[in-house]
């Protein structure tokens, strides 16, 4: 039959030059034209979007609402805090002060319990669909958010869940004893004690405004979660669209107090994978990614076009202990397990030696850091040797929770759970790694059943509190933060002391003694104070790096003149 | 010819009866509670579950609960997803013209460039054109989309940074979701920067589209090449030549014509392999479509997708086969005696 073909073909292709001459022809055509077409659309220069004056950013995950308030979830105080919302006074990374925001002036009577705002005018609201407000921000709104955190009678202080993790972990509730308005530009706040973090915490990424107006409408359409989907602020952009697991548009709200925003629009384009942010910030779908890892810093530092900011995070990563389970409520035997850790191997195969060392749970970048501490050294024998003072010579086997998500903190718990799975088997003692996705993770968390925990804290505020008070008071035991367990009377004490006032010298003391505690007792063995990344294209300006986390982008732009100039060439 | 049809329309009811009740089996044997894994409701309440009970007859015998839920899911209740409590029928809706925008594109880039090669290479028969063309399609049909889409992304993407290599449309462009083909949606938006929306649209679709292209288009060029092989050879073709037609009437208008009816049924047949790479396609490219969507509900054991999308992707396949069966013999008259129809 093959060969019949061949007779064939002989036959009729008898004038064989012609005919392949023309038929190649029509086939060169063929491919010129699809070619052509398949060229059109692909323009070297990916670069288009100068054209559309707007920024793309490639966040982790989606945010669980708009309402930060609820939540001390990154993802969430992202795609909200900075972009939607005004808090009455901002922390200034910069000046490391803090600055007037929706509250241009305040004032602290003399016993530091009484604290006076006096509120900018002139401020308005965002609108939407379902509502325009009627009136500018005033005193009112103030109150309405304030009091939905602290007031249980409240109309929305169950609506979203009712949980407000970070106001509970500093103990809001019982610090303010009342609001008062004076009239609708001054308010009075009024502390039952003096506490030297309030001013820090009200410029936390969590105490946003929202609008008391929209509130009392959603009441009586009956629409009362809306207040948090589908938000209403006061900041530089306003939320156009929210598509889960896919992306959020916000417009600029060109009436922003502050000056609105110079960009068209802005998408956080919602890439769970840290390679695909990756990929898409290097062929020019985004224009600034979250938390790249670290073993793509090299990648990035390569590449022209990106710009990596690096800031030295206010967070930790810790190891704790359940403290309440034995053997772990035997001090010796965490002593023991501080000497048996390698810190110094973690922050090399880990974070690709992107963090520094942790000696405390305070970053030697604040002032209340303890320099004095002796640190526990990388000392198998003397582990051992402290293992079998506590009556553990043949070791012990223990339960490892460790998240396998990307935190700010620590880039990958499950590998430094089998770290120190292998470094801990030099000492007899047997780790069984657990993990959960990060919302069951959380929620069980909150059991106590584990052993030990990879857990980490990142900073909301620049005050050395918001180390203490959140991670190891006894309140924190019941609101979650408090993962070791950890609940002492005269500890408490201390960290009490150390916020009735608001000089730091009075109050340097009580945190070194408070340091010196957490060195000897150990609850939990810090490991590493992660750096922090931000990848952005280098032509995108007027993005800085907070270290308390929260992104902005009121500010940001794209710079025009190198991208024209390309085009023009 | 209507006795055909009502062949075709028999065997497409039945192959679809059997389909579903396979995955009535599969929803059966699954783990944790019948309810829920039919309904998506997780811990459903009281009056919940009796509704659910009512409706897939849940009280009554296996076949009544076999014919409510095939009732059920005709009508586009497919439950709602455990992950996110959002209806998968809409979830479907909205990410099933991705998938097939990708399948189409990806069918016409391998007929575009199939079709000529297959025919280059039948007039090539046994000479190095003929060859080259065969090696190098056993090559491509050889190649794992997912290995051809990560090197494609590697050099194109991160490396030359010509293209992009995620997702459909740069989102600064805001294109609602008409119809869910980007182009059309495009078309019908009143963005401002259109031609740029075009140009960026095309740009995400080469990878993806090349990518998915590549098997089918060397199916494409054996199947041309074998059955133009066939034409060429037959007496017609001779007599034809005998008449001292010119070669290329000869080949473009009586040979390729009779060629081609093979080579459009085979196509309908790639059709299953086609939505498999397009899958893995997605996966790759991050392309919103329905095998991402999938891939991902099987990650999180979200059986209510999974039985869906088994369920709605099977259902198409099987859909096109039989209408491009129907459409095949309507075209082709000699093929009506198959009344049996056998390919």
């Amino acid at each position: 039959m093959l060969v019949t073909h061949g007779v064939t073909l002989a036959n009729i292709t008898s004038n064989p030059r012609i005919t392949m001459k023309n038929w190649l022809n029509l086939v060169l055509k063929s491919f010129f034209f699809t070619g052509f077409f398949i060229l059109a659309g692909c323009n070297p220069n990916v670069e288009n979007n100068a054209l559309t004056p707007g920024i793309v950013y490639c966040s982790e995950g989606d945010p669980t609402s708009f309402n930060p308030q609820l939540t001390t979830n990154g993802t969430t105080t992202d795609a909200s805090s900075y972009q939607l919302y005004n808090r009455l006074v901002e922390y200034d990374p910069a000046l490391g002060s803090i600055v007037p925001a929706l509250a241009h002036h305040w004032f602290i009577n003399d016993n530091g319990k009484i604290y006076t705002f006096y509120l900018r005018k002139n401020v308005k609201f965002h609108h939407n669909d379902n509502f325009t407000p009627s009136r500018d921000f005033n005193a009112d709104d103030v109150i309405f958010s304030l009091n939905r955190v602290i007031d249980s009678t409240h109309p929305y202080h169950q609506v979203s869940g009712g949980s407000y993790p970070f106001f509970q972990s500093v103990g809001f509730t019982d610090i303010i004893n009342k609001i008062v308005k004076v009239n609708d530009y001054m308010i009075t706040i009024h502390l039952t004690e003096k506490d030297a973090s309030f001013m820090a915490n009200l410029a936390a990424n969590f105490a946003i405004i929202q609008s008391q107006e929209y509130g009392q409408q959603l009441i009586r359409q009956q629409r009362l979660s809306d207040i948090d989907n589908f938000p209403i602020g006061t900041g530089p952009f306003t939320l156009d669209s929210y598509f889960p697991n896919n992306h959020i548009r916000y417009k600029p709200n060109h009436q922003y107090w502050n000056g609105a925003p110079s960009i068209e629009q802005l998408v956080f384009d919602i890439t769970p994978k840290s390679t695909n942010r990756i990929a898409k910030l290097m062929t020019g779908d985004c224009d600034v990614s979250a938390l790249p890892q670290s073993s793509e810093i090299e990648i990035i530092r390569d590449n022209k076009k990106l710009e990596l900011q690096i800031q030295t995070g206010l967070n930790v990563a810790y190891l704790g202990f359940n403290t309440e389970k034995a053997p772990f409520n035997n001090p010796t035997v965490r002593q023991a397990l501080a000497h048996a850790i390698n810190k110094r191997a973690i922050i090399e195969a880990v974070y690709y030696g992107s963090a520094t060392l942790a000696d405390s749970i305070l970053p030697p970048l604040s002032w209340a850091y303890n320099e004095d501490l002796s640190p526990y050294k990388y000392n198998i024998e003397k582990a051992k040797s402290l293992l079998t003072q506590a009556g553990y010579s043949n070791g012990f086997s223990m339960s490892l929770w460790a998240a396998p998500v990307q935190r700010i903190y620590n880039p990958n718990a499950l590998k430094t759970a089998e770290l120190i799975q292998g470094q801990l088997a030099l000492i007899g003692v047997k780790v069984n790694i657990i993990t959960f996705g990060w919302n069951v993770f959380n929620e069980k968390l909150n059991d106590y059943a584990y052993d030990s925990v990879l857990m980490g804290w990142t900073a909301d505020n620049a005050d050395p509190d918001n180390f203490f008070r959140p991670l190891f008071s006894c309140a924190a035991v019941l609101s979650g933060g408090n993962r070791v367990n950890w609940c002492d009377d005269d500890f408490d004490e201390v960290l009490n002391k150390a916020i009735a006032s608001t000089d730091e010298n009075y109050r340097l003391p009580y945190y070194l003694k408070a340091q010196q505690t957490l060195n000897e007792l150990v609850p939990l063995i810090p490991i590493a104070h992660a750096l922090r990344f931000q990848v952005k294209r280098r032509n995108i300006k007027g993005m800085s790096l907070n270290p308390y986390g929260g992104i902005s982008f009121s500010k940001a732009y794209r710079h025009q003149a190198k991208t024209s100039k390309q085009e023009t060439q | 010819m209507w006795f055909y049809i009502a062949r075709r329309v028999n065997l497409f009811v039945f192959t679809v009866a059997v389909l579903y009740f396979l995955v009535f089996l599969m929803v059966n044997a699954l783990p944790g509670e019948l309810a829920t894994n039919l309904s998506g409701i997780q811990n459903p309440d009281i009056a919940q579950y009796d509704e659910i009970v009512a409706q897939y007859q849940l009280d009554k015998s296996w076949f009544n609960q076999y014919i409510s839920f095939i009732k059920q899911r005709i009508h586009g209740d497919f439950g709602v997803s455990f992950g996110n409590g959002q209806s998968i029928f809409n979830d479907m809706l909205t990410l099933l013209p991705a998938t097939i925008e990708l399948c189409v594109y990806a069918m016409i880039i391998a007929l575009i460039f199939g079709l000529p090669l297959g025919i280059l290479a039948a007039i090539h028969y046994k000479k190095f054109g003929d060859f080259f063309l065969l090696g190098t399609s056993l090559i491509g049909y050889s190649i794992p989309v997912f290995w051809l889409g990560v090197i494609a992304i590697m050099y194109f993407g991160l490396d030359l940074q010509w293209l992009p290599v995620a997702g459909r449309l740069n989102l600064l462009y805001q294109v609602d979701p008409v119809t869910g083909f980007t182009l059309i949606d495009i078309y019908l938006s009143n963005i401002e920067y259109k031609q740029l929306a075009y140009k960026d649209a095309f740009a995400h679709l080469i990878m993806p589209t090349l990518t998915l292209a590549v098997i089918p288009a060397t199916v494409v060029i054996r199947i041309t090449r074998t059955t133009m092989l066939e034409e060429l050879n037959a007496n017609y073709i001779k007599a034809s030549q005998a008449r001292g037609l010119h070669p290329i009437t000869i080949i473009f208008h009586h040979a390729l014509p009779n060629a081609m009816q093979p080579v459009l049924a085979q196509i309908s047949l790639q059709l299953s392999t086609l939505l498999t790479s397009a899958m893995v396609t997605e996966v790759i490219f991050s392309w919103p479509g329905i095998g991402q969507w999938l891939i991902q509900a099987t990650y999180q054991q979200d059986y209510p997708i999974i039985s869906a999308g088994i369920l709605v992707c099977a259902g198409f396949v099987i859909l096109v086969t039989v209408v491009s069966d129907v459409l095949l013999i309507a075209t082709t008259p000699q093929r009506r005696s198959a009344v049996y129809g056998s390919n």
